[in-house]
């Protein structure tokens, strides 16, 4: 297993996939300093400043991209028709997605370390007042924490849409839309129950636009059931062919709906 | 146990109401080359995926090495080097990049496996250029790298011979050769190229529509192709008749009024000769003829030939 993940890091040399993943972090800090200008009066502190990146990051932006970098990465075996030299070691699609999920998971902390560094530079640079190194290092945890939770959030949607080839875009949507929702759910007292936002108890988020308090229990059981379910996907994936007769029976019905379109 | 490395039984895949492959037996012997030889969308590629374990069959059973390949993936598998249809690398690495990776998968520690791999197929050590860089000829190479890497017992290559130049082509068909002959090695090849099958293997499988339709040694079937002389003349159905009178045979076909072939290849063909011109028949050629591997695929597939 551990060849399997050191190949997985190996693999992800000049994948530009990562850049999306740099670029998407630089573009939520952003987001959050231009929301900053547009609160006026309101004094900024690195812990106000930080705390309002992470809320746009859990509900806006993390979980779509961790799902579209994971699936991309996934994907990646089967259009560039490695999957079968991997099958034939052999190495088990299993074992080969359990991988992959845990090489993510470790690029999805890095990425919390560059959103951190993305914030200290963007705070630094606005000027904002309120800085001290115990905030910042509590800052580094909270991003950290909340965004491998909000991975844990999504994994079973990744490992879900792993097993079949061109699937993955459907479970970013769907992870765009399951982090958004987290929005709603926090606003109507479901933080510590809706997955996506159950992390933000875990690392003592606080933020007037939410349950200060939170339930820890229940954070956590919502977190280990989002685990279970993971493990079960993983546990019986497999690599799911589609049939050239299913293909074609496709690319014909394709066809029959053109000649349709044409015939109108 | 079974003298056979592979041997399959009624191995058969379906589609929906498709018949990609239909009750297959096919029988490669230990160190000898099987070549499997059938047109595009024959089945070979199916063929090769099901005995890898890739896909599975509708039915029927692979046995490798004596043990059903279902179940036994662990033990079997790695001792099998495959390369089945495109070169399938990571584009973003470079080909050392690439081979170490499955090496690291495969155990194999030493740099020096890549080193030989790479070697063996003329492709540089530690080179810059990245895969997506690569010509097809050099694709194919390292993808004949990665299938010999781990010195494997059995190899397994779907069309190897595909996107290579002449030169190419004849270096990879001598070191396949070497491989089966120096060390021993069995391997399976597949192609829809006839001419590489009859100078390559030892044995021939011809499949058509997912069946086998012949399965000889390359000497066997050889000796099946057709020997006759062929006569062209000015009057062949005169030239028939007097054949069938004057000694005996009737193992003639009347190709036109001027070609005819006779079978019966023992024949003296200048007292044959002589007989014709002394009945006024001219003569305008008389050789003997031999059938090519290529006229035996056309008659059995009942179809056109292949390249």
């Amino acid at each position: 297993m551990v060849s399997i993940i050191k190949t997985e890091f190996s693999k992800m040399k000049r994948y530009s996939v990562i850049w999306i993943g740099v670029a998407t972090m630089f573009t939520v800090v952003l987001l959050a300093r231009f929301m900053a200008t547009a609160s006026d009066g309101a004094t900024h502190t690195l812990m106000n400043f930080s705390s309002s990146v992470i809320w746009n990051n859990l509900v806006l932006i993390y979980p779509a991209t961790i799902a579209l970098i994971a699936g991309y990465i996934i994907d990646r075996e089967r259009t560039d028709d490695t999957l079968k030299n991997i099958l034939t070691i052999p190495v088990s699609f299993r074992k080969m997605l359990i991988g992959k999920l845990i090489a993510v998971g470790c690029m999805a902390a890095a990425l919390s370390v560059i959103e951190f560094l993305f914030t200290l530079i963007v705070f630094f640079a606005s000027g904002f007042p309120g800085f001290s190194i115990g905030g910042m290092i509590q800052v580094l945890f909270q991003m950290i924490g909340i965004n491998m939770i909000s991975y844990i959030a999504v994994m079973p949607v990744i490992a879900f849409t792993a097993q079949r080839s061109g699937s993955f875009m459907a479970g970013v949507g769907f992870a765009f839309f399951y982090g958004f929702v987290g929005m709603m759910a926090s606003g109507h007292g479901l933080r510590d129950l809706y997955p996506i936002t159950a992390g933000l108890t875990v690392i003592g988020y606080q933020d007037g636009s939410s349950d200060p308090t939170g339930n820890i229990l229940l954070s956590v059981a919502s977190i280990l059931f989002i685990l279970a379910v993971t493990f079960i996907i993983v546990f019986t994936a497999k690599n799911r062919e589609v049939t050239t007769a299913k293909k074609k029976k496709k690319n014909s019905g394709k066809t029959v709906q053109k000649r349709n379109h044409s015939a109108r | 146990m079974s003298d056979y490395i592979i041997e399959t039984h009624d191995l058969t895949k379906k589609y929906g109401n498709q018949n990609s492959v239909s009750h297959l037996n096919i029988h490669v012997k230990k160190g000898r080359i099987y070549g499997l030889l059938g047109r595009n969308g024959a089945g070979k590629t199916t063929t090769m995926r099901m005995l890898l374990g890739l896909t599975a069959p509708t039915s029927g059973e692979v046995e490798i090495f004596g043990k059903p390949i279902h179940g036994n993936e662990k033990e079997i598998l790695p001792r099998i080097g495959c390369l089945i249809e495109s070169p399938g690398f990571y584009p973003n690495l470079t080909g050392t990049e690439n081979l170490k990776i499955f090496a690291d998968l495969r155990g194999l520690k030493s740099p020096q496996y890549i080193k030989n791999a790479l070697e063996v197929v003329n492709l540089p050590y530690r080179d810059k250029k990245l895969f997506s860089q690569y010509s097809l000829g050099m694709k194919q190479r390292l993808a004949i790298a990665l299938a010999i890497i781990h010195n494997p017992e059995l190899l397994i290559l779907d069309e190897p011979i595909n996107g290579l130049d002449p030169i190419g082509i004849a270096e990879v068909r001598d070191f396949i050769r070497e491989l089966c002959d120096a060390t021993g090695k069995t391997i399976l090849i597949s192609s829809h190229i006839l001419s590489e099958i009859s100078l390559l293997a030892d044995d021939v499988g011809i499949i058509d529509h997912g069946n086998l339709l012949e399965e000889e040694s390359l000497k066997a079937l050889e000796s099946k192709n057709a020997k006759y002389i062929h006569f062209c003349v000015s009057d062949a159905q005169k030239a028939a008749q007097i054949i069938a009178a004057t000694f005996q045979s009737k193992n003639i076909q009347l190709m036109d009024g001027n070609n005819l072939y006779l079978y019966d290849t023992a024949l003296p063909v200048a007292r044959i000769n002589r007989t014709f011109i002394e009945a006024g028949i001219d003569v305008w050629e008389a050789h003997l003829c031999e059938d090519t591997l290529e006229d035996y695929f056309k008659r059995i597939t009942g179809g056109e030939g292949i390249a």
